[in-house]
């Protein structure tokens, strides 16, 4: 084999592994997050799989968070309510209607929703079933990091996942 | 033999793979508790939640008064070990009326009918609160040692009563309903 041979040899490889490698990150999705305020309009796709590599290498941001901290107590009951989540039949689980507010969280289906209306917010929040299967598994690690919580959206068919409205905001992250 | 149709085969067959999910849906039964409030802001609050999540929720209740699923009752009338006493006599008394109390606007009646503890308040002849109880849940719930009342214990008992109505309460602003199905 001459050197020639080889360097193409080796330039093909690499081609191989970059297109690879642009399948894994397609096929693993995006994270579309958009932010509209009065002063900001933001669209920004976040691939999941590059997001996951990178968390993998950045501290979970609420990590030092008293509130997070005393959640995370809790982590093994919580991942215990998310495991029991996929066997439950359709529900509603919790409603609270009054004047000022409604608040639902329910099951339909493959997603787990959360939906909050009030006077000056409106907030949907829904989680497919296998995204809270993988949640569960984040829940057994005493430290996870944001790569593990990216990871638990990889394959999740298309949708809203989060939207958050109120009289100067409106957030939604979905998927792609 | 006549032949039997696959139409029929079909449907026997999905009855048979579908009845341990069937039975699994069933082995869980449900909590029910509503709420409804009709004062100057009328509200209604519905929570419906499998027993199994029930006994998870006990153990990230934050209040400090519920450890564990058992609650220290803090009452300088009556302690826990108090009507452990008085329930234990209430029980040998077997089915009777052991509390009656009859005043001009207000009505109190506890008593004993069968595997039930019944209390019924009403005022001015109509009906306040309902309380319906099975004898199995109050021995549940007065089994921790001490003056803890055993929370955990009565939903388990609860439990696997199954079908029951548990609480009714029908005020003039609120209706309390909790039921087990």
């Amino acid at each position: 084999m001459t050197v020639k041979t080889a360097f193409k040899y080796i330039a093909l490889s690499l081609l191989i592994l970059f297109i690879a490698g642009i399948i894994y990150v397609i096929q693993a999705g995006f994270a579309l997050v958009s932010v509209r305020t009065p002063d900001t309009r933001m669209w920004l796709p976040v691939p999941i799989a590059l997001g996951q590599i990178a968390g993998k290498m950045v501290e979970f941001p609420l990590k030092q968070d008293k509130e997070f901290q005393e959640f995370w107590k809790y982590r093994e009951e919580i991942g215990q309510l998310l495991r029991l989540l996929p066997g439950l039949p359709d529900a509603d689980f919790v409603e609270v209607q009054s004047a000022k507010e409604q608040i639902r969280i329910f099951k339909r289906g493959d997603s787990f929703c959360v939906q909050v209306t009030g006077p000056d917010e409106k907030i949907n929040l829904r989680l497919p079933i296998e995204t809270i299967e993988r949640l569960a598994e984040v829940f057994d690690d005493s430290s996870p990091d944001l790569g593990d919580f990216f990871a638990s959206l990889k394959g999740q068919s298309a949708g809203d996942l989060i939207y958050v409205k109120t009289n100067t905001e409106e957030v939604r992250i979905s998927i792609w | 033999m006549k032949k039997i149709s696959r139409p029929v085969v079909a449907i026997a067959l999905a009855a048979l793979i579908s009845l341990p999910l069937w039975a699994q849906q069933k082995k869980d039964p449900w909590l029910h508790v509503e709420v409804r409030e009709s004062k100057d802001e009328p509200e209604i609050v519905k929570v419906n939640l499998p027993f199994s999540m029930v006994d998870v929720a006990l153990k990230i209740a934050q209040d400090k008064k519920l450890n564990g699923g058992k609650f220290r009752l803090q009452s300088t009338e009556l302690s826990v070990p108090d009507l452990k006493k008085i329930w234990t006599e209430f029980k040998k008394a077997g089915n009777a009326d052991f509390v009656t109390v009859e005043k001009k606007t207000e009505n109190v009646k506890i008593s004993r009918e069968g595997n039930y503890l019944l209390i019924k308040v009403s005022e001015n002849k109509q009906q306040k609160v309902d309380l319906r109880v099975p004898v199995d849940v109050v021995d549940a719930l007065l089994a921790a040692p001490g003056d803890e009342l055993d929370i955990k214990a009565a939903l388990v008992a609860m439990q696997q009563k199954g079908n029951s109505e548990i609480l009714s309460v029908n005020d003039k602003d609120t209706k309390i309903r909790i039921w087990v199905d």
